[in-house]
């Protein structure tokens, strides 16, 4: 009798894991809030990409040229034989698996193809047909597959669902570098105009008015004065920043975020609060507003593009006569002036390796690239005491720090930002290992994917970082999130507001910032964010 | 791909090789056809082997020559920097002997998936999830006995008495120091065994690993576990005459072709699918994933050097591009600029003078 | 014997089941980690919705009232859920799941289950978990459509309308400099 009664479970039934395909046989899905908006036209003809045109990526036709397919091919086979690592990860993938839950998207989706070693297989398949005899005559039985349109759909839904963090390659035991295949597979889509917009447009952008978001020279002078403005009601002293100044020793350059958007305009303030200390002690640096970018999309664009947009840096450092380059605090910027710049836009003869003017520190270093890092710059100052500060300043900043991939697994740059944070605040806290420095996880916003459509994928791909943040949050109380990377800066707050509100982000020189005493300052009562200091909050 | 139709087909395909081999062994000696057996035991293993080294050199020659534009090694510790921050000798290797040291341990400790196992360890004691530690044990067995055995072969290939007969036969002895049966049990081979059925399971039973598994990793996986138990069965069960095996290989080594055809019936049929097995992997071995072995020290997020921003990577098909140039940008936003008091290289009189006589023309 | 005695001495095992049926509602892949993997870092997801599942048969056997604390019990696996491929009802569903997973479990003990009065208490309480389950689920929507909608004025927009360098229309009078013309 008690059978009769329906059972509630098959009432709520609930979809279980859907009946299992292989990955070849499941197509991929375009899902709102999943994916980012295609590239118009405009931006990709502006800097002469091909086949640029209006599309959508959830229609059906995505108007491809003619002869795609052709496209596509001869410039995989150009870059076989241009890249060594493609060639090579091609070729030597053993499929251990030991990759597969190491991706940030994986963990944080559970969907398959965002496994690194499934990723690098959509673009291995296709290898496999056109390049081995296996692959030629036993076609799917060994996992090779021709290329058609659901392929490349496949691609442009998974190579934009990878933030190039290469957190993978660091488990490989081949070293199989993920961001190698999502940068070429991109490169790919690219001739097709198959890129996306929040890519393409601040490349356009950035090309023609120096940095990404379009900004003129007259507004971005505009914005540091106001900032000049700003830091003259906290310190009482007024900075004098100067602009495209010739015969200065320095060139500073930093990601465009730092200037206009928040909280990253807090960082630019402690930049100019610092340079500001130094200039009576010889300090002798401009900005540019041509090279007013740091970051480079054109880096998640193409090797060429990236090459074109970077080119900048030099080009300016020439004009100007500086001796060498300063870069402010970013993730992928330092990506591309350590391992590519000098190779692709140097040798750049015209700069002298990297002194300190304050310490006399040569930066061997930067012997070749003649650019350095502004926390390998402050680190350097302060181990030489050349600062006088106050660290309780910042003691309403309870800290941990996010490594960002770039300057973890792109340089190295562990240990700097961390001496600086010790040294100007008094309550730090480091995240669980497995989740910093070398094996640090992506904010899920990197590679350009940090655009607004795209919320649910990168707040997915954040939450195994956010969920370190929640521990340290709960645990010791940390409040603030500090990091060296523009697009942390931009992508993390909206994270920490979802998964573990009440926690801000900073960069590493607004805490410095903060701290400094300058010469002739007023007493401060406030910091940078206009927020009373700790102890002043009655006032 | 289905997991069960790659492991059939391959299951198929190896079956296959055995009866085959094992048939025209056993044929050719009860029919007293020595022909056959020089050709499984002999002439298919010297196109093996000679189609090995053809193409594992094409293969590591081909990767060679693609060149290495970027120095992108992953750096996975702290970079050279400032004197008194402490680098990473070996994770961000700055040195020559810090990127061999780097290669060493990870093709002698497989230290990229003891990553994995180190996270393990501190995961706690359970060990639901620990096959992934197990990937890092049963590797290291497959590949060390793999190699053992490898080496304990070449017994068969030098004179006795010979310096590299004794120290193989050093090898075979420690291999053999438990002692156990007659002849001695030796620990590689079925090392050897175990490490590559598990590896085989692991395959199986982890949805991520079985899920991306394709019929090239099961095939050699099976092939490999064949080749090892044959050898097993070799020594311990239907045995063959070593002494013989040992006497056909050295007269070939020799150029000695007389009595090439008694010598090899004197082999019993087992020894021929053992070496067919063989010669089946080595063919393989250069179109497969296992060049992976060859692959590891051509990687270039493993084998270049840390320090790109003190050396210059120079990449050979570099070329010219396309770049908005600061004169371009000046003179699109000249006015603005002069108007916010920024710096220019020419003033608006300037660019009149110069655009004026354009105009006359 | 008393219903909830029962589940209280299987509350392991119960447990166990349940997390199972939720957790296989992902890939055989994401199963494989979310199910197995112990390390809260490495496995974010599968360790959320583990530990928000124990909070929640803790809270079915004990007193008080379920809705209301259910709310914050959910809070963190609605995260979750709320940001990856389900459709509400599957984000959902699977607190509904907990009545098969018991009846499972001690059906054999308990015959005709269904009539007994503590089931009925049982079920209106996971109805009410699950009825708090919606709420939390759509707030969790609504917050990242917050998060969504305020992203862009949080940043760039906000910057520059501090330095005055866009044109705010509080700013401007009503009707400013009309000029009729004909």
């Amino acid at each position: 009798m008690a059978d009769e009664v329906p059972k509630v479970e098959e009432m709520a039934a609930i979809n279980h894991t859907p009946p299992k395909t292989g990955w070849m046989d499941t197509p991929a899905v375009i899902r709102p809030g999943m994916y980012c908006y295609s590239a118009k036209a405009k931006p990709l003809n502006i800097v002469g990409m091909p086949n640029g045109r209006d599309w959508d990526p959830i229609e059906e036709d995505w108007h491809l040229p003619e002869n795609w397919m052709e496209i596509v091919l001869e410039g995989l086979h150009d870059r076989l034989h241009r890249f060594r690592s493609l060639q090579l990860f091609m070729d030597v993938c053993v499929r251990c698996g030991a990759c597969a839950d190491k991706c940030h998207f994986f963990i944080g989706s559970g969907d398959p193809k965002n496994m690194p070693v499934l990723r690098a297989e959509l673009l291995r398949s296709v290898y496999r047909k056109e390049y081995t005899l296996a692959g030629k005559l036993l076609g799917k039985m060994v996992g090779a597959r021709k290329l058609d349109e659901r392929v490349l759909k496949e691609w442009w839904t998974y190579f934009f669902q990878c933030t190039e963090c290469r957190r993978c390659s660091v488990f490989c035991p081949y070293g199989i570098d993920t961001a190698e295949i999502t940068i070429i597979g991109r490169e790919l889509l690219n001739l097709l105009g198959l890129n996306i917009d929040w890519i393409a447009t601040p490349v356009s952008n950035c090309y023609r008015t120096g940095n990404h978001l379009g900004i003129q020279p007259h507004a971005f002078k505009d914005m540091i004065d106001f900032f000049v403005d700003e830091v003259e009601d906290v310190t009482g002293v007024r900075v004098n920043p100067s602009f495209n100044r010739k015969g200065a020793e320095i060139l500073f350059i930093t990601p465009s975020g730092d200037v206009f958007a928040d909280p990253g305009t807090y960082t630019a303030m402690g930049y100019l609060i610092l340079f500001h200390y130094l200039e009576s002690m010889g300090l002798d640096i401009t900005w540019s507003t041509y090279a007013s970018e740091g970051g480079n999309f054109g880096f998640f664009t193409s090797h060429e593009m990236m090459k074109r947009l970077n080119a900048k840096m030099y080009m300016e450092a020439k004009r100007l006569g500086v001796k060498y380059i300063i870069g402010g605090e970013c993730g992928h910027m330092w990506r591309v002036i350590h391992q590519y710049m000098d190779t692709m836009n140097g040798p750049a003869d015209h700069l002298e390796v990297p002194k300190s003017p304050i310490t006399g520190t040569v930066f061997q270093n930067a012997a070749s690239t003649k650019m350095i890092h502004i926390t390998e710059f402050t680190a350097d100052l302060l181990r030489h005491n050349k600062l006088k500060f106050d660290k309780t300043r910042n003691d309403n900043y309870n800290l941990t720090f996010h490594d960002s991939c770039n300057p973890s697994r792109g340089m190295g740059l562990l240990e700097e930002p961390r001496y600086i944070i010790k040294e100007m605040c008094n309550h730090f806290y480091e995240m669980p290992e497995g989740t910093i420095r070398e094996q640090t996880f992506c904010c899920g916003s990197g590679s350009g994917l940090n655009a607004g459509e795209d919320l649910e994928l990168r707040f997915r791909g954040g939450m195994p970082r956010a969920n370190a943040v929640k521990h340290v949050h709960e645990k010791h109380g940390v409040n603030t999130v500090a990091c060296v990377c523009a697009i942390d800066r931009a992508a993390l707050p909206p994270l920490m507001d979802y998964w573990v509100p009440g926690v801000q982000v900073a960069g590493v020189h607004e805490l410095v910032g903060n701290a400094l005493i300058l010469d002739g300052e007023k007493e401060r009562t406030e910091d940078l964010r206009f927020e009373p200091l700790a102890g002043m909050e009655e006032e | 791909m289905n997991v069960w139709i790659s492991l059939i087909a391959s299951l198929i395909v190896i079956g296959g090789l055995v009866v085959g081999a094992a048939g025209v062994a056993g044929l050719a000696q009860y029919s007293h056809t020595p022909e056959l057996l020089v050709l499984l035991g002999v002439v298919v293993p010297l196109l093996a082997f000679i189609a090995f080294i053809v193409g594992v050199i094409l293969q590591v020659v081909k990767w060679g020559r693609r060149p290495v534009p970027f120095p992108i090694a992953t750096v996975a510790g702290q970079g050279k920097s400032l004197p008194w921050i402490k680098a990473n000798y070996f994770d961000a290797p700055y040195t020559k002997a810090g990127v061999v040291g780097r290669m060493a341990l990870e093709v002698l400790t497989f230290r990229s998936l003891f990553r994995n196992t180190k996270m393990e360890l501190h995961d706690g004691p359970k060990l639901a999830y620990g096959w992934q530690m197990w990937l890092w044990v049963f590797a290291l067995a497959f590949h060390y006995a793999f190699l053992t055995v490898f080496i304990r072969h070449f017994r068969f290939f030098t004179e006795d008495g010979s310096l590299v007969f004794q120290a193989v036969m050093f090898l075979e002895n420690l291999d053999g120091f438990l002692q156990l049966g007659l002849p001695h049990v030796l620990i590689s081979g079925f090392v050897l065994l175990g490490a590559a059925t598990m590896l085989l399971l692991r395959r199986l039973t982890n949805a991520q690993v079985r899920y991306v598994s394709l019929i090239q990793d099961y095939f050699p996986l099976l092939l490999i576990i064949s080749i090892a138990l044959s050898g097993i069965l070799m020594r311990h069960v239907i045995k063959v005459d070593i002494v013989a095996v040992k006497v056909l290989i050295m007269s070939m080594l020799n150029f000695d072709f007389a009595g090439i055809g008694e010598k090899a019936l004197a082999i019993g049929w087992m020894f021929y699918l053992h070496i067919f097995l063989v010669s089946v992997l080595l063919a393989y071995f250069p179109m497969s994933k296992l060049m992976h072995m060859g692959g590891i020290f051509l990687s270039p997020t493993r084998n270049l050097l840390c320090n790109s921003r003190e050396f210059r990577h120079v990449n050979p098909w570099n070329y010219p591009v396309k770049v908005h140039t600061y004169e371009h940008y000046e003179d699109e936003f000249r006015e603005r600029m002069i108007e916010a008091g920024l710096p220019v290289e020419k003033t608006l009189e300037e660019t009149q003078e110069a655009a004026a006589p354009e105009e006359k023309e | 014997m008393d219903l909830f005695d029962i589940i209280e001495k299987r509350q392991g095992r119960i447990l166990d089941k349940w997390q199972d049926r939720v957790l296989s509602t992902y890939s055989p892949d994401a199963y494989r980690l979310f199910k197995h993997k112990n390390d809260p870092f490495a496995n974010p997801v599968g360790s959320t919705l583990k530990k928000g599942l124990e909070g929640l048969l803790d809270l079915l056997l004990g007193e008080g009232d379920v809705r209301e604390k259910a709310v914050d019990l959910l809070e963190d696996s609605m995260k979750v859920r709320a940001v990856q491929d389900f459709s509400p009802s599957n984000a959902v569903g699977f607190l509904f799941e907990l009545k098969g997973v018991i009846r499972e479990q001690v059906g054999k003990d308990l015959p005709n289950l269904e009539e007994r009065p503590d089931w009925s208490a049982l079920d209106s309480k996971i109805d009410a978990m699950a009825l708090a389950g919606f709420d939390v689920f759509m707030e969790c929507r609504e917050r990242l459509n917050r998060i969504r909608v305020n992203e862009v004025r949080n940043l760039s927009y906000k910057a520059m309308k501090r330095a005055n360098l866009v044109c705010d229309l509080s700013e401007i009078p009503d009707d400013p400099d009309g000029e009729t013309v004909n």
